[in-house]
């Protein structure tokens, strides 16, 4: 009975937890612009974080380390401060658009402009950290997370034609506009495929103090949680596909992700649109803040865990009260949120093998792993994901901001 | 350390030569076009919802100043593109 309630709830928090600032903006993009063409996109993104949630949940309950930690352990500091940078780099912009998420929810309610909520936002994020458990983070911020299963209901209420987003599952070329069809993709896999998800779920095993005894959970949880977690993005790809497509209204501000639920679902829906995006992307604020400060701590070795209290682990408080305002200065500086989003997702879709191959090396190591090592298929999978998601971002991403 | 020197080399001269392949006038010319009609739609939708008491006239009031915003911006690119 125990286990069946820790897989729901492993499975609650994966679809609560999964639409953020990132899926959401990637997906109301594609589906405005091409219909239901890159639902694969999603899917694909979706079967390669189901995958790396599962290793890093594998690696932690069978040799009880963080994934930084044996990273550093295993390739030694110097090699380790490459994907420390990268993760660091990629998370900390990520952060930036979900604080920037989290004041455009509060600039729809209220009617202030976004930017004088970025401190607020700061603070309450800071707060939460400083003084809540690691629990009240991962699985309160996941259960307010369900109300995004708003996307859901709206798409249902659209009465999509199931045929025809069948078919979106299909890998297929550009009909027009091709750069801009490969950089949402890729953009798409960026923002499904965020390090901060398997980083953060690997240091919240060792939390939890997982052993072998979970790894049937962990295989579970993984698999089924982010399966229906990408089941919501493709819900508010569909919505946008057919609210804003048949009009010709392409996304190019946050103001106009909105009708994706007004349209179905009328006042409601507006008001279900900003407690979604306020708690989608606060609670993603929280686990990328408490993240890179597990990252940096776990990396270096210091003493950490968020339901110590900070002056038992000092450094580690320290780097999320360093990072937390930092981010929030990028949104105070009047940097298009919607902008920053895109491009940080297409800057983590780029690290991809920075951030992915390290951990793929260390999940076929039988020292860590005995013999749970990785099978061939979830090896060839994430490693052909991130290595096509990488070479497009290369392409796609100056073409984008130097095109521009 | 020679081979990470040619490994950077060669991916700054990528993005150089790709940022040199960028939007030709037509293309930023169509673009800008789109935009305008793609705020346009916007402004047409926004409308039927206020009348049928859909969305809240503070929202309301954002999506008219994103617009105007935008619209500047690609009425500034058309003109910029028709001017090369």
């Amino acid at each position: 009975m125990s286990k069946l309630f820790e897989i729901a709830l492993g499975v609650i928090t994966g679809i609560g937890g999964f639409l953020e600032a990132g899926s959401l903006t990637t997906a109301a993009q594609a589906g405005a612009a091409f219909g239901y063409q890159l639902i694969w996109a999603i899917a694909v993104g979706t079967v390669c974080i189901a995958f790396l949630v599962e290793m890093a949940g594998r690696l932690a309950a069978v040799s009880r380390h963080a994934l930084p930690d044996a990273m550093r352990e295993r390739f030694g500091i110097r090699f380790f401060l490459l994907p420390l940078a990268a993760v660091a780099l990629v998370s900390f912009l990520v952060l930036a658009s979900e604080i920037g998420g989290v004041t455009l929810a509060l600039e729809f309610a209220t009617g202030i402009s976004h930017r004088w909520w970025a401190i607020p936002t700061a603070l309450s994020i800071w707060l939460l950290l400083w003084k809540g458990t690691f629990g009240m983070v991962e699985k309160g911020t996941s259960m307010l997370g369900l109300v995004t299963l708003a996307f859901v209901v709206a798409a249902l209420t659209l009465h999509p034609h199931p045929a025809e987003v069948a078919r979106g599952l299909v890998p297929r070329g550009p009909t027009h506009d091709a750069a801009r069809y490969w950089f949402t993709a890729v953009s798409i896999v960026g923002a499904s495929v965020s390090p901060y998800l398997f980083y953060f779920y690997s240091a919240g095993a060792v939390e939890d103090q997982w052993d072998e005894g979970y790894l049937t959970i962990n295989r579970i949880t993984a698999g089924v949680g982010m399966t229906f977690g990408g089941a919501v993005a493709v819900a508010a790809l569909v919505c946008a596909a057919l609210v804003l497509h048949p009009q010709g209204i392409q996304v190019d501000r946050f103001e106009q992700i909105p009708f994706l639920l007004t349209s179905p679902l009328a006042r409601a829906g507006f008001w279900l649109f900003v407690g979604a995006l306020f708690i989608a992307c606060f609670g993603a604020a929280l686990e990328i803040a408490l993240q890179l400060a597990y990252l940096v701590a776990q990396g270096f070795g210091w003493r950490w865990g968020e339901n110590l209290q900070p002056r038992e682990a000092a450094r580690f408080a320290l780097v999320y009260t360093v990072v937390i305002p930092l981010a929030a200065l990028v949104i105070l500086s009047g940097i298009d949120p919607l902008k920053l989003t895109v491009i940080s997702m297409a800057l983590t879709a780029l690290s991809l093998p920075v951030t992915v191959v390290p951990l793929l090396i260390l999940m076929n190591d039988p020292q860590y792993l005995n013999e749970h090592t990785n099978g061939w298929v979830s090896n060839v999978a994430v490693l052909a994901v991130s290595a096509i998601a990488c070479l497009v971002a290369l392409v796609a991403l100056p073409l984008e901001i130097l095109g521009s | 350390m020679r081979r990470v020197r040619l490994l950077c080399g060669l991916t700054l001269a990528g993005i150089v030569f790709l940022g040199g392949c960028g939007k030709s006038p037509a293309d930023q010319a169509r673009e800008a076009t789109t935009t305008l009609a793609s705020w346009k739609a916007t402004l047409r939708l926004l409308e039927a919802q206020e009348a049928r008491g859909v969305v809240p006239e503070a929202y309301a009031g954002q999506v008219r100043r994103a617009a105007e915003e935008e619209r500047e911006k690609a009425t500034a690119e058309l003109r910029k593109a028709g001017s090369r």
